[in-house]
């Protein structure tokens, strides 16, 4: 609502001096100074064709750029959005279970490392970089090792570990968020 | 020619376990103690390098990991990161680990 208010005053701010502008012009009578000839010569045809030929193929061209970029940002946002949704899933199956049989465990990380490798691969495919992408990767490895690091064959979920995988899987979802935000505003 | 290699997989378990031997099958300590370690000491005294091939397994613990390559690093040192090469497709991510972050902090 705020914003709204803001724009409305500086609409009214820009508008009366253009009003002001426009009216001095007028009042010039400067349309009335000029005078349009009724022949054509082929100097006006051949700079009318390449002026209209390069407009539109600069459109064209921007406009294909455009959608190429936002195509690219989409597939790097979606495998962003899945690494989240994958240390979500997990944070809540680790979160509820007692204890968890360390197969369970290599196969959620391997997901994990799967979906991240995902990421990096895209952005090398479209040859795009974003400074925090091996922050993503320092923050599973840490992940890995407090939920891998198993003396036997499953993992006990005492309160310090729960705090303590809480922590990286939020740490985690906040650097993808970080990576998401920083891709969108390229 | 690999006259000394280990196929993880099929020379020790694809299921492994995690840190010690006596709270769960197929540890870091039992494949330290069964395989890994002997399997470098011939590699060494015959001077060649021992070829590690990762890929079969379902995955690594970190304390499986550090208990059997961790181990060995402890024991001979530097000669390990010399004298070891790794294989795989599917676990470069675990090689790097081993190498960055169990060898390098040691």
């Amino acid at each position: 609502m705020g914003k709204k208010i803001v724009w409305f005053i500086a609409f009214i701010i820009v508008s009366i001096p253009v009003n002001i502008v426009c009216r001095f012009l007028y009042n010039q009578t400067w349309l009335g100074k000029y005078t349009f000839e009724d022949k054509l010569n082929l100097v006006d045809i051949v700079t009318l064709i390449i002026s209209s030929g390069l407009t539109i193929w600069l459109g064209i061209y921007i406009a294909k750029k455009i959608s190429e970029q936002r195509y690219q940002k989409e597939y790097i946002i979606n495998d962003l959005k899945s690494i989240e949704e994958e240390t979500v899933y997990i944070q809540k199956e680790l979160i509820n279970t007692p204890t968890v049989d360390i197969i369970r465990l290599l196969d959620y990380t391997n997901r994990l490392h799967s979906s991240i490798d995902k990421f990096k691969k895209t952005l090398e495919i479209f040859e795009t970089t974003c400074h925090p992408d091996n922050d993503l990767m320092v923050k599973f490895r840490t992940f890995y090792s407090h939920v891998t690091n198993i003396s036997g064959s499953s993992l006990n979920l005492n309160n310090s570990l729960v705090v303590q995988i809480n922590a990286d899987c939020n740490d985690l979802i906040l650097t993808t968020r970080k990576i998401i935000k920083e891709i969108n505003s390229k | 020619m690999e006259n000394f290699k280990i196929a993880i997989a099929t020379d020790f378990n694809d299921a492994l376990g995690g840190r010690s031997k006596s709270l769960g099958p197929y540890s870091g300590e039992a494949f330290y103690e069964e395989v890994l370690k002997n399997k470098f000491e011939e590699a060494i005294i015959a001077g060649e390098k021992l070829h590690i091939y990762l890929d079969g397994t379902k995955g690594y613990g970190s304390s499986f990991l550090d208990q059997s390559f961790g181990e060995l690093f402890r024991k001979h040192g530097d000669k390990v990161k010399n004298n070891i090469e790794f294989h795989t497709r599917l676990f470069d991510w675990i090689v790097d680990y081993i190498k960055t972050d169990i060898w390098a902090r040691k």
